[in-house]
């Protein structure tokens, strides 16, 4: 099979473009592929600070890589969680990838450890709070996260999430009606009040598989292991399902996921309006001051839980 | 040909010559979740594998927490609590068995 660019030999063939690429052209279709989402959402802007929440998995640092490959001012945040025999590989990938990637165009890496911050790991604190690991988890890297863009005063906060994730979370809302969350699931969210950064997704026009191609022909070494605590969870069954229909008739996923936001663009209310309507309700957490809808946040309610719990 | 696996990690042997493609159908694995890696050159689907081939068929799929999880209040995008404009009309956080049947 050949380049359909360039017609030398192929390393990789994309069903769902009928297309295959060598290595110089696969990174420039990624590398497109990302610009032209950062240009048609209005992620961000060449002087605009970043922070990019790392893993040490393929997507966070294939992100990362692509972001300061293309030029931009891209800072990281990971988030040691502590997960017995998992969390210490995936921290040595990104420090790796950080001293030997990052660090030559300027750019730095920021450490939370949960066990040192929050006084525990995670599984011990979703075991205090009585919470799934996975929710534990993501109630704490959210928090981190925004804490950190906030107060260091980055422009926006990017994630990883890839083709897969959005379409996969917006089947697991389809099937079972999450109407409520059906408008909210675009590429970026905005900095709607003081205390919320600006949130983007640079990779949704990618999937898990082009991004892994992408990492592996650009020697990014990242973790392969699939973190123990998503074993059975349903996102990856909706993954799977969406992998065997993509593979039978390619361009499923992107169909579904990019002409579901081309209808929400059709019949979503303007920004401005999602801005006043957050203002409305949000208030400083009682806590710590970040914003909220009740009293106390979710973040502050769950490590009282786990204080009480010890 | 001795191929590489993971999920969990483990190799088995695959008579060639065959075609990388021929090689996810036997092993009952999909494309789109897989890359097929022979030595440490990524290889399309097309590819004739042999019998003295090192193949690593690598799975690509990931994820699974409530970062990114439906019905899952934030999904990856909130702090200290729901961003709002992902805040249900049902109160607070429910666990994943909510969502069943």
């Amino acid at each position: 099979m050949n380049c359909t660019k360039c017609k030398t030999k192929a390393v990789i063939d994309l069903p769902r473009h009928n297309a295959a690429f060598c290595t110089p052209c696969f990174t420039t279709y990624v590398h497109e592929q990302v610009a032209y989402a950062i240009k048609h959402q209005r992620m961000f802007g060449p002087d605009d600070r970043i922070l990019v929440a790392v893993s040490g998995g393929k997507d966070s640092l294939a992100l990362w890589d692509i972001l300061l490959k293309r030029g931009y001012k891209a800072d990281a945040l990971y988030v040691d969680l502590g997960i017995p025999g998992y969390s210490a590989k995936s921290r040595a990938k990104v420090e790796r990838f950080a001293d030997t990637v990052a660090r030559p165009y300027g750019a730095t890496l920021q450490i939370h450890t949960v066990q040192e911050e929050e006084g525990a790991g995670i599984k011990e604190l979703s075991n205090l709070v009585h919470r799934p690991t996975c929710a534990t988890c993501g109630t704490i890297k959210r928090y981190q996260f925004n804490k950190a863009a906030v107060e260091q005063e980055y422009d926006v906060m990017a994630t990883g999430h890839n083709l897969d994730d959005e379409a996969s979370r917006l089947l697991g809302n389809v099937l079972h009606w999450q109407d409520e969350y059906l408008d909210k699931q675009s590429p970026i969210l905005p900095a709607s009040v003081e205390g919320f950064a600006k949130k983007v997704k640079p990779l949704y026009r990618l999937s898990e598989r082009e991004l892994a191609a992408y990492a592996v022909l650009n020697k990014i070494d990242y973790i392969v292991e699939e973190c123990p605590m998503a074993k059975g969870s349903k996102m990856l069954l909706y993954k799977e399902v969406l992998n065997r229909l993509e593979t039978e008739s390619p361009g499923t996923k992107h169909r579904f996921y990019w002409g579901f936001l081309e209808k929400q663009t059709q019949t979503q209310p303007a920004a401005t309006s999602m801005t006043e309507k957050d203002r409305a309700l949000l208030h400083p957490c009682n806590t710590c001051g970040q914003p909220t809808t009740g009293e106390i946040c979710s973040y502050c309610k769950m490590m009282a839980r786990a204080k009480v719990s010890k | 040909m001795k191929v590489h696996l993971s999920h969990p990690e483990r190799s088995v042997e695959i008579k060639g010559p065959k075609r990388a493609k021929e090689v996810l159908r036997e092993l009952n694995l999909v494309q789109e979740a897989h890359l097929v890696i022979r030595g440490d050159e990524l290889i399309t689907e097309d590819e004739l594998l042999k019998d003295d081939d090192l193949v690593e068929i690598r799975p690509v799929i990931s994820g699974g927490s409530a970062d990114e999880g439906f019905g899952v209040r934030g999904s990856g995008f909130a702090a200290g609590t729901t961003h709002p404009s992902l805040l249900p009309r049902t109160s607070n956080l429910v666990p994943r068995t909510h969502f069943l049947p």
